[in-house]
């Protein structure tokens, strides 16, 4: 499944294990509260692991920055994983300057990030009821 | 048999009073005229000497010596010392115990029985049976020319009184008389009654001050308490160069020696010295009274601190806030600024005065008997007191710590006018353009890091604290990142040791919420502050710095923060320019020269603006020649700091101005907002992990903006607040020192 929001910028593909959320533009507040809501939709659906695309971001605000360490850890408390993908010059330096490698997944690819999921899945998910 | 207080032991040096003669100076003209006493009673012709001089003046001591000198240098004089403030036997059993020790040559230090059952054999053995039967005879004219003719008659060699005390008892009449009739020479602290015999007056001036010095130095010395002369001259201006008060307090000291609190003592003298002098120091602690406890209750704190004393023990909260005058909800607050000061100790509910315990012990001294009595019955106390009404004229502000933090950024410091601002320096005798000149000479060999950041950590109590981050090496690296922590004590004066305990825990603590890293701790204190205190910041390698340091380092900074073009004085120089350094400072923000690049963008202060500032900002830097990455970089910081500025700004009617500069060597981008003043860079390094569970995920752009850009500072400025971003453009290296030098210069 896949549902495109033109006005928020945010394109989300949607399977049963994992969705891929693909926002557009500039991450500033206003859509890192979009990426915010629907992640916490998704999560409240069940779903246990977001790939997050910033492949099509073109400017990330350190706001943006908070929301998205917000996203991590409700994620987290579910039992679930959020993953970083597409990351590229800047926007991937912003998140080793800022450490964030060390919470969240982050994988040059939505494959990358796919392939690790079935692996945790089949390793993790049953250990903690997943 | 006399069976009362005679049945003693008694040591013979209790009797001559031989004291080590370091303890003595000064007295050589009175020492001659003992000297000339004893060859004319030799010579038949007994005189009496009477030494005149006020309390303190150190006659008993004199004439002790003389008597010591006498025994040690003429055996043909017998010196026999009565002490009238001896009650506990009579001054003719006294005597008769010095007579025999002479007698039988006795060892000084041995112990001889007062029993007269002991006393008879030893006097016979002597040959002084005849004195036997005067053992237990009362004091009595005859029974002490009796004492006298027997000494005759045995040949033993010329009895010379010694008489102390006669200032505060009455004039022993029988010895006197005695004498007077058995022809005995007589040296007396004080005139006797007119008797018509020969007297010289010899008057006790007050000693040298070379010679005051050393006896105050070696008296203290010897009960284990050095003090520079220095230090003592402010006492010795005040009460005069007698000797008496340096010896009271030594004996004092040697009383005070079991189970004391030292460092108590300690202070307390710092703080007595300090009152007696009337010096700076005392003024400011006085006050810092009046501030802690306000102009209407600093009579009330003396009065608490007394109670303390007197009582010894601590004071009940309840029973401290009644002798304060306040209410218990100001009690703390009151108490603690006294605890600030030294003058109250906390001990669990309660209080107590430990220092100032010390401070009125000592003015339980009576000095007053012990120099010039109409200066010195002011006690400590009183002169405190006093202090605490008098007016004081306000002092000219002296640089902040936050301005010369800000004067330091992008700068590279001479690391010598730090360790000239070592207090020690501070109060030596160079003067002060002398000094200049060695802080001149100094900068050009040490260079301190970059400021690139100065934030104030704010609480509601204790010392101000001003910090910054800076950074070695010409390149900024994380791992060359050191933070100044610049702890402001300019407002309190009274340096004691407990503000500095206070103020580096202070700093400990502020350490502790940046993180580990490289800390440096530099201290400015005011005008005075005790040599104590000062060894103390010395050994603990904390940099200290007076008024003077910073009025000299603030000089240094502006001169070397003027426009390069202007006619620099030759000190600008010395600290803008380390061309042998892998790269050089940048010189503080300047308005664009001709050759420079510059555009100017104003936007409003609200969301959705700071796309306008990103895209100037990028279509500048990639028309300066940034690669992609610097491209980017750049436009996260401006990012950032325009966010930043949006929101301190707090009105969108405002506007937020940012300046792009491109210079040779860098790209200057200065954003200037309108409102509150912020300075970001007290926030502390962001931790994801923290972050994860914390309420306030926020606080990443000053982390991203110090990591992309090259320099990072905040200042404040006329209505709001400057950031200033500066992001170095890559140049070829020199191809040798030579051209290095020159490309330095030619900066200039």
């Amino acid at each position: 499944m896949s549902s495109q929001d033109k006005t928020l910028q945010i394109e989300i593909q949607e399977s049963d294990e994992y969705a891929v959320i693909i926002p557009k533009g500039y991450l500033n507040a206003l859509i890192g509260d979009r990426i915010d809501k629907a992640c916490e939709q998704l999560v409240e659906r069940g779903m246990k692991y977001l790939i997050i695309n910033f492949g099509q971001i073109e400017l990330i605000n350190t706001i943006g920055i908070s929301i998205l360490v917000g996203i991590i850890e409700k994620v987290l408390m579910r039992h679930g994983l959020v993953y970083f993908t597409e990351l590229g010059g800047t926007n991937r330096e912003i998140f080793e300057v800022l450490g964030l490698q060390t919470v969240a997944m982050i994988f040059p690819t939505d494959a990358d990030a796919l392939a690790h999921m079935r692996n945790d899945r089949e390793i993790y998910r049953p250990a903690i009821g997943g | 048999m006399n069976t009362n207080s005679d049945f003693q032991t008694k040591a013979l040096t209790q009797y001559l009073c031989s004291r080590p003669s370091a303890e003595f100076f000064g007295r050589d003209r009175e020492l001659d005229a003992v000297a000339r006493l004893a060859d004319d009673a030799q010579r038949g012709n007994p005189r009496w000497l009477v030494f005149e001089g006020p309390a303190g003046s150190g006659r008993t001591e004199l004439m002790k010596q003389a008597a010591v000198g006498l025994v040690a240098r003429r055996p043909a004089a017998l010196p026999v010392w009565l002490d009238l403030a001896d009650g506990s036997r009579s001054l003719l059993a006294a005597a008769i115990h010095q007579v025999l020790a002479q007698a039988a040559a006795l060892d000084p230090a041995e112990t001889i029985e007062l029993a007269p059952g002991r006393l008879g054999p030893m006097l016979r053995q002597a040959g002084l049976g005849a004195l036997e039967r005067l053992v237990a005879a009362p004091d009595s004219e005859p029974a002490w020319r009796g004492l006298l003719r027997a000494a005759r008659e045995r040949s033993l060699p010329q009895i010379i009184l010694f008489v102390d005390g006669m200032d505060s008892r009455e004039p022993p009449a029988a010895v006197l008389n005695a004498a007077r009739a058995e022809g005995r020479p007589v040296v007396l602290d004080g005139a006797p009654p007119a008797g018509g015999e020969e007297i010289e007056f010899c008057p006790v001036e007050p000693l040298a001050i070379g010679d005051a010095l050393a006896l105050a130095h070696t008296t203290l010395q010897g009960c284990g308490r050095g003090f520079e002369p220095a230090l003592l001259r402010p006492i010795l201006a005040r009460l005069g160069p007698w000797p008496g008060w340096a010896r009271a307090w030594a004996e004092r000291l040697r009383r005070a020696s079991r189970g004391c609190d030292w460092t108590a003592v300690r202070l307390a003298e710092q703080t007595y010295i300090g009152f007696l002098s009337d010096s700076a120091w005392s003024r400011a602690l006085s006050e810092n009274i009046r501030k802690a406890v306000g102009p209407m209750r600093c009579g009330r704190a003396l009065e608490l601190v007394r109670l303390g004393v007197e009582e010894g023990r601590p004071l009940e909260a309840e029973r401290a806030a009644e002798t304060l005058g306040i209410g218990e909800d100001r009690l703390d607050a009151a108490l603690a600024a006294l605890e600030r000061l030294g003058l109250v100790r906390r001990r669990g509910l309660n209080w107590e005065a430990p220092r100032a315990g010390a401070i009125a012990d000592w003015a339980r001294l009576e000095l007053a008997r012990a120099g010039d009595g109409a200066r010195a019955a002011a006690t400590p106390m009183e002169m405190l007191a006093a202090n605490l009404t008098a007016s004081r004229e306000t002092a000219a502000e002296p640089p902040s710590i936050h301005r010369i933090f800000s004067l330091m950024r992008g700068q590279v410091v001479p690391e010598a006018l730090f360790h000239l601002a070592d207090y020690h320096e501070a109060l030596g005798a160079l003067p002060a353009e002398q000094r200049h000149d060695a802080v001149m000479k100094s900068a050009r060999t040490l260079s301190l890091p970059e400021v690139i950041g100065v934030a104030e950590w704010r609480r509601p109590t204790g010392p101000r604290l001003v910090f910054a981050r800076a950074y070695r090496g010409g390149h900024y690296q994380r791992s060359h990142e050191e933070v100044w922590i610049g702890i402001d004590l300019m407002d309190s004066r009274a340096l004691t040791t407990s503000e500095i305990h206070e103020a580096l825990a202070a700093a400990e603590l502020l350490e502790r919420q940046l993180g580990a890293g490289r800390y440096v701790y530099w201290l400015l204190a005011g005008a005075d502050a005790s040599p104590e205190a000062l060894q103390w910041l010395h050994d603990r390698r904390v940099f200290c710095s007076g008024r003077e340091q910073l009025e000299h380092l603030a000089e240094l900074l502006e001169a070397a923060a003027r426009p390069v073009e202007a006619d620099l004085p030759p000190k600008a120089r010395i600290v803008g320019l380390n061309p042998l350094q892998g790269s050089r400072p940048l010189p503080a923000r300047t308005a664009p020269s001709g050759g420079d690049k510059s555009h100017t963008i104003t936007i409003p202060a609200r969301s959705e603006s700071e796309h306008d500032a990103v895209h100037a900002a990028e279509t500048f830097a990639r028309e300066a020649g940034f690669d992609d990455s610097d491209v980017g970089r750049i436009k996260t910081a401006v990012l950032e700091g325009i966010l930043n500025a949006i929101e301190h700004s707090a009105d969108p009617e405002k506007v937020v101005t940012m300046e792009l500069v491109l210079t040779p060597a860098a790209l200057e981008i200065t954003i200037d907002n309108e409102g509150r003043r912020f300075d970001p860079l007290a926030v502390e390094e962001p931790d994801p992990r923290a972050k994860l569970t914390a309420v306030n995920k926020r606080g990443w752009g000053i982390c991203l903006m110090k990591r992309f850009m090259d320099e990072v500072a905040y200042e404040p400025i006329a209505g709001g607040t400057r950031l200033r971003l500066v992001k170095r453009r890559q140049q070829p290296k020199p191809q040798s020192a030579r051209e290095a030098v020159e490309t330095g210069i030619s900066h200039l």
